[in-house]
This record gives structure tokens, C-alpha cells and sequence, in this order.
């Protein structure tokens, strides 16, 4: 369920100055008094005026805003000097409706340098129907935006939902993702309805799912029924400001994105479960706890232990790791292994792939993503990319998986140096799900691995290009293991691969380092780097993330 | 102890807190641990083990475990040992590089007579 509303071509009648237009979009001037009528307004639904407009005078008073319909005043409006969007129910209207507007105030010359008597400006005009079962955002959402993997709206301090009633009267939650930039559970959400007030939520940093019971908000249904809608109004404790996005002057809530509606109690408590333990986790953590209550908020697991590439890539440590894993190598993980964690995998936002074997080859994968679907988690794998068949392809189409794809090499002899002579037959595989995914909501996320070494040295600007090409959401630098006591030294493809020998020193990674900002920004491909693993933001500065 | 600037203490590295790995190989309290503390049956348990605590202990005082140390992969136990000036756990990473003299004569004595070893000792 989406936002399902109608939107109606507004008629302006007198009392507006001819259009302008500034370059970037037409806007008119009002006078003390205007009208506008709405002729294909549906009758016997609730209606809602939306104005986009303000005033360029931020050293005057603000003018406020009268909106009457059939002389009946409907609305006071104090109209701000910035330019934003306005929302005025008007409930049940009626076919051929006029709506008058009159300002307690105009601009004169003094503050205009204009000779007209300038009321507000006004872009749009529009009126809104709220459908049944439908929403509408009211004040306070910015515009959609991107965040080069999710569309979401930023929230001012405090954003409006109008909810048809049947939203309340069908569906027992709601639930929305929330990505709050602060660290600590800082930033608190309050939830009101109809003005009833609901315990506030600590958000998350990064992107979290939500769920909210409505059964827990006293509803006022006789306010409802008068006003033939609900009001939701969502605020945060703590805005963004300037400081936490320099680029970015507006001051911030949170962002907020796929608000729906649903009854899935199994879901609701699912969710209320992992948020209780994040914030026990978080707080064990502050407290130094050695023994925990909570658990972690990311889970390690093992999905396959067998890998397509043999003999193994030459940094791996592949017989020792094996040995290592003794009988477990043929222990099969599936679904009821991941669900068998209970706790464990209740309390994860996030799985993380670590096995040393390719995990697109287990054989119950399908299942695996449905049920990390299903639950709503973040699965993290790392593929060599050699089984992105069409098979696995099509499983992993629209699912919420960060796929980090290996290569370390922008070409054949290189990738043959590491591994072996495919090269020419991954490629187009990873094309084709950088292109496939556009339908599915840009899904799997793809982060193109590259680990500097000695061997890759002179391939970091076609990587670049290479990622540019497959349309990745970031290249990911990771640091090739330190082993103090590694013997490799293998040969292949002419090249003789000693593991110490391809350890870049410090000074080697600075280079590579800068080399990331520049391409990042000649390429407009966005950098990861793991190099910076437990820097708080502060103290991240190599490679910034830049790009897109 | 890190302090943030609203005084919330934090410890060195989130990853004991935060983070659970249970692989094949066994359990992994961080993605840079070498070393496993409890078979990977154990997982239910090894959450609050000894070890674990342990690790978490050093951490919370501000300071590497000596698991941790035993990890040299951890960009975290990088940093530590470079600030502390005990770069030579850390080889090449550290910038202290063997002496390319060294490295021919390690081969010659140890590398190519293991190699000549092992190949006859599977022709055998």
C-alpha cells in the first residue's frame, strides 16, 4: 500500500498577479485577496488543499494566511519566508467549490523594491483527495530522494500524515524505515494520533524497520468521524543541522522511507523484539558488561563450504582453512539452521557471510533468501562471481542483499594471476544483473571488492571504469589479511604470488588512497573502504566517500 | 576508555558486542579474529564463555585484548601498534620491510630445499 491520492488542476481566478518564472519553475504573486475554484473536485470525499508558496522577506512580519470556503473560514495560515508546502483539510467539498484566500497583510515598496502590492508567492496550487484506505504527507516531507540505494523523504522536526479512516479501522500496525544519523539512540521519535500521544522510539543509526501497534493509541473516532480523516504526526527529539551535512543547509529530522500499513502480528512483535535488544546491547556495551543480556545486532554465518574455483584464489588459505573446519565443512546450512540461532538470528539486522566457500552454490539458497526476506534482514555475502548463473541471478533479483563481488583485477592476465582464466565469462554476468536489477527496485545492492596489492597495482583506474560499467553501488577497498606466518608463494599465470612479497606498505596504500579520490570523482563511482574499519565518522578520511 | 563528546563511554572496538560469528571453522567473536573460541556446535553458549568475556573486558578498559593482539589483520590492532610504536608485529604493514638479502638467502635455505622435500618425498 502506497500514497494513493488524486491531485485536481487548480483554476486561479482574480486577484493574482500574472505568471513568472524564475529559470527554475513559474510561481505568481497574490494580492490581499484571491480566489480559485476546483471544478472536478469528487463530491463525498475528503479533500485536502496543498499551496507551495512563501515570501522573500525575511526581515517583515509574516502574513497570515485566512482560507474561507463558502465564506465559512476553514484555516489560519502564518506564511514563513521560506518557500514550502502548506496543507489545509477542507473536508467533504462540494462540485464547482470556490475557495477565497485573504491575506491580514501585503508587502509594500519599502520591503519589496516592487511597485505592485505583493502578497505571498505561491508555486502550486492543488487539491488532494484522500482516498479510502489511502494517506496523504502533509507539512513537513522534504521532496523523494535518493540515497544511491533507497528512495526516502527527509522529515522536517515534525512531518503530518492524513490517514483515511479505513487505514485505522483495516489494519492493526504500521510500519516504515527510519535511517537517523545520530549514534546512540540519540534521536527519538514521538508518534501522535489525533493528537493522542505515544511512547517515543529510540532510532537506530542506519536504516531499521519500524513497526507501531495502533491499538495502543487511544483513537478519538469521534474526532475522526467529524473530520472524515485521521492526523499522524511523526517528531523527532533532535534535528540535523547544518554541521551533520554541510552540503545540505535545511535542518533534517530523519529519513523515512515505505510507510505501510499491515496486520501481521508475528512481524509487529518480531520487530519491537530486535529494537528492545538493540538498545539493551547498545547500553551493555556503554556499561562495559562482559556478560550480556542482549545479542549482537549482526550475525556471522557460514552458508557454503565448498568453492568453484580450484585451485583456490592464491591468497587463499584455503587447506588450512579447510582443516580447520574438519567435518563441519560438509555440514549443511539451510534455512532451519539460520532460524535455529532463535535469539541469535531474532535480534540481527543484519547476516554476514563469512564463509570460506562460495555461498551461491548452496544448494537450498533459494530458501535462504526467502527467509531472510521474509524476516526482513540484510544479508551480506561475498561471491566470486563464477556461479552468477541465470539461475542465481533471477534468486537474488530484488532481494536485500549486499553482494560484494571479488575480483581484485580490471582484466584477464590479472584475474588469471589471482585465479584463473574465466574472466571473460563472469563479466557479461555481472553486467547482466547490474542491468536486471533496475527492475527490481535497484536490488542486490553491488559492491565490487578490490584488495590493493602488488599484483593489482596498475589496475585500480580500470576497475573504476569497470565499475562505472556494471553501474555498482560502491568499489569496497579491503585490506588483504596480515599473516605473519604465511608461507604462500604460488605460481600462476607466469606470476610468482608471494602473499608477503603483496603487502603494500603503508606508504604504498597512502598513494592508493588518493589515487580512490580521484577516480572515485573522474568515474562518479562511490568508495568503501574497510581500510577505516572502527573509525568513528570523525576520524574517517581516506578514502572520503565520494561520487554518484 | 574512547569518550564521545556527549561523555557516553564506548570501548576500543564494538565487535565482542556487536558481532557473532558462527562459522564452520568455529566461533569468531570479530571479522579479523584468527583464532576460534568454541566449536561451531557451541554457539549457543560461547556467547558469554570465558573467552569472550575476556576479550570484552580489555576492550571496555580501553585497551587490546590479548586476542586481539594475537589478530594482527584488525585495522584496530594496526592503528594501536603503529600509535604505540610496535610496528615491527606487523612486517611490511608496519613499513619495516626484511632486507631483500634476506629474503633471497631465506629462500635458498629454507624455501627451495622444502620445495626439492616435498617433491620427492610425493614421487615416493
Amino acid at each position: 500500500m502506497g500514497i494513493e491520492k488524486e491531485s485536481v488542476p487548480v483554476i486561479f481566478l482574480g486577484g493574482w498577479y500574472q505568471e513568472e518564472h524564475d529559470g527554475h519553475f513559474p510561481f505568481r504573486w497574490m494580492q490581499k485577496k484571491a480566489s480559485c475554484s476546483f471544478p472536478h473536485g469528487e463530491e463525498g470525499e475528503e479533500h485536502i488543499l496543498k499551496i507551495r508558496g512563501g515570501h522573500h522577506f525575511p526581515g517583515s512580519t509574516n502574513p497570515i494566511l485566512s482560507i474561507f470556503i463558502n465564506d465559512r473560514e476553514i484555516d489560519l495560515i502564518e506564511i514563513l519566508p521560506i518557500e514550502k508546502d502548506y496543507f489545509v483539510p477542507l473536508g467533504k467539498l462540494q462540485k464547482d467549490g470556490k475557495i477565497i484566500f485573504k491575506l491580514n497583510k501585503t508587502f509594500d515598496y519599502t520591503e519589496t523594491q516592487d511597485q505592485r502590492d505583493l502578497g505571498i508567492l505561491v508555486r502550486t496550487i492543488e487539491l488532494l483527495t484522500l482516498k479510502e484506505g489511502a494517506y496523504i504527507l502533509g507539512e513537513g516531507w522534504h521532496d523523494l530522494e535518493f540515497d544511491d540505494i533507497y528512495y526516502f523523504r527527509w522529515t522536517d522536526k515534525r512531518a503530518r500524515i492524513f490517514l483515511s479512516p479505513q487505514v485505522i479501522n483495516e489494519f492493526k500496525f504500521f510500519r516504515f524505515y527510519a535511517d537517523s544519523l545520530f549514534s546512540g539512540f540519540e534521536q527519538k521519535l514521538s508518534v501522535t494520533l489525533d493528537g493522542k500521544a505515544w511512547e517515543a522510539i529510540p532510532l537506530l543509526e542506519k536504516w531499521s524497520l519500524y513497526s507501531l501497534a495502533f491499538e495502543k493509541i487511544s483513537i478519538n473516532t469521534e474526532a475522526g468521524n467529524q473530520r472524515n480523516y485521521h492526523e499522524l504526526i511523526l517528531s523527532v527529539n533532535k534535528s540535523q543541522t547544518e554541521k551533520h551535512h554541510p552540503s545540505n543547509p535545511r535542518e533534517l529530522g530523519v529519513k523515512i522511507r515505505d510507510l505501510e500499513f499491515h496486520n501481521d502480528q508475528d512481524e509487529h512483535e518480531n520487530l519491537l523484539y530486535f529494537l528492545h535488544n538493540s538498545l539493551l546491547n547498545y547500553q551493555e556495551m556503554c556499561e562495559g558488561k562482559v556478560v550480556l543480556t542482549s545479542y549482537p545486532p549482526n550475525l556471522g554465518i557460514d552458508i557454503y563450504g565448498k568453492c568453484n574455483i580450484k585451485p583456490p584464489c592464491v591468497y587463499c588459505e584455503w587447506d588450512w582453512m579447510k582443516e580447520a573446519e574438519g567435518d563441519n565443512v560438509n555440514t549443511l546450512v539451510d534455512e532451519k539452521t539460520l532460524e535455529g540461532y532463535n535469539s541469535f538470528f531474532r535480534s540481527a539486522r543484519t547476516l554476514i557471510n563469512c564463509s570460506i566457500g562460495e555461498p551461491l552454490l548452496n544448494p537450498r539458497l533459494d530458501e535462504i533468501l526467502k527467509l531472510t526476506e521474509n524476516h526482513h534482514k540484510i544479508l551480506e555475502m561475498a561471491t566470486n562471481g563464477q556461479s552468477l548463473t541465470s539461475k542465481t541471478t533471477e534468486l537474488l533479483l530484488g532481494k536485500n542483499i549486499r553482494l560484494y563481488v571479488s575480483l581484485d583485477a580490471a582484466c584477464k592476465e590479472t584475474y588469471a594471476k589471482i585465479r584463473n582464466d574465466r574472466w571473460d565469462s563472469i563479466i557479461p554476468n555481472i553486467i547482466k544483473l547490474g542491468q536486471e536489477r533496475k527492475k527490481t527496485n535497484n536490488l542486490p545492492i553491488i559492491f565490487m571488492v578490490f584488495m590493493p596489492m602488488r599484483v593489482n597495482r596498475n589496475d585500480l583506474e580500470d576497475y573504476f571504469r569497470l565499475c562505472q560499467k556494471i553501474e555498482a553501488d560502491s568499489l569496497i577497498l579491503r585490506p588483504l589479511n596480515f599473516l605473519s606466518n604465511t608461507n604462500i608463494e604460488i605460481e600462476r599465470a607466469g606470476y610468482t604470488y608471494n602473499y608477503q612479497n603483496e603487502l603494500l606498505t603503508q606508504a604504498e596504500l597512502k598513494e592508493v588512497f588518493l589515487e580512490c579520490e580521484e577516480f572515485s570523482q573522474t568515474y562518479g563511482v562511490r568508495v568503501g573502504s574497510q581500510f577505516e574499519f572502527g573509525l568513528n565518522e570523525k576520524n574517517k578520511q581516506q578514502p572520503t566517500n565520494t561520487g554518484k | 576508555m574512547k569518550k564521545r563528546s556527549d561523555e557516553v563511554k564506548i570501548p576500543l572496538c564494538h565487535e565482542p558486542w556487536e558481532n557473532y560469528y558462527i562459522l564452520r571453522r568455529g566461533i569468531v567473536p570479530c571479522c579479523y579474529g584468527n583464532e576460534v573460541i568454541a566449536p561451531m556446535q557451541d554457539w549457543k553458549d560461547a556467547w558469554n564463555s570465558r573467552p569472550l568475556q575476556e576479550i570484552r573486558s580489555h576492550l571496555a578498559r580501553g585497551e587490546l585484548s590479548p586476542y586481539c593482539l594475537r589478530s594482527p589483520s584488525c585495522p584496530i590492532v594496526q592503528r594501536q601498534l603503529r600509535e604505540k610504536g610496535l610496528n615491527h608485529f606487523l612486517g611490511s604493514y608496519g613499513e619495516k620491510k626484511k632486507p631483500q638479502g634476506l629474503i633471497i638467502l631465506n629462500r635458498i635455505l629454507f624455501r627451495i630445499p622444502g620445495k626439492i622435500y616435498n617433491f620427492l618425498k610425493k614421487t615416493k
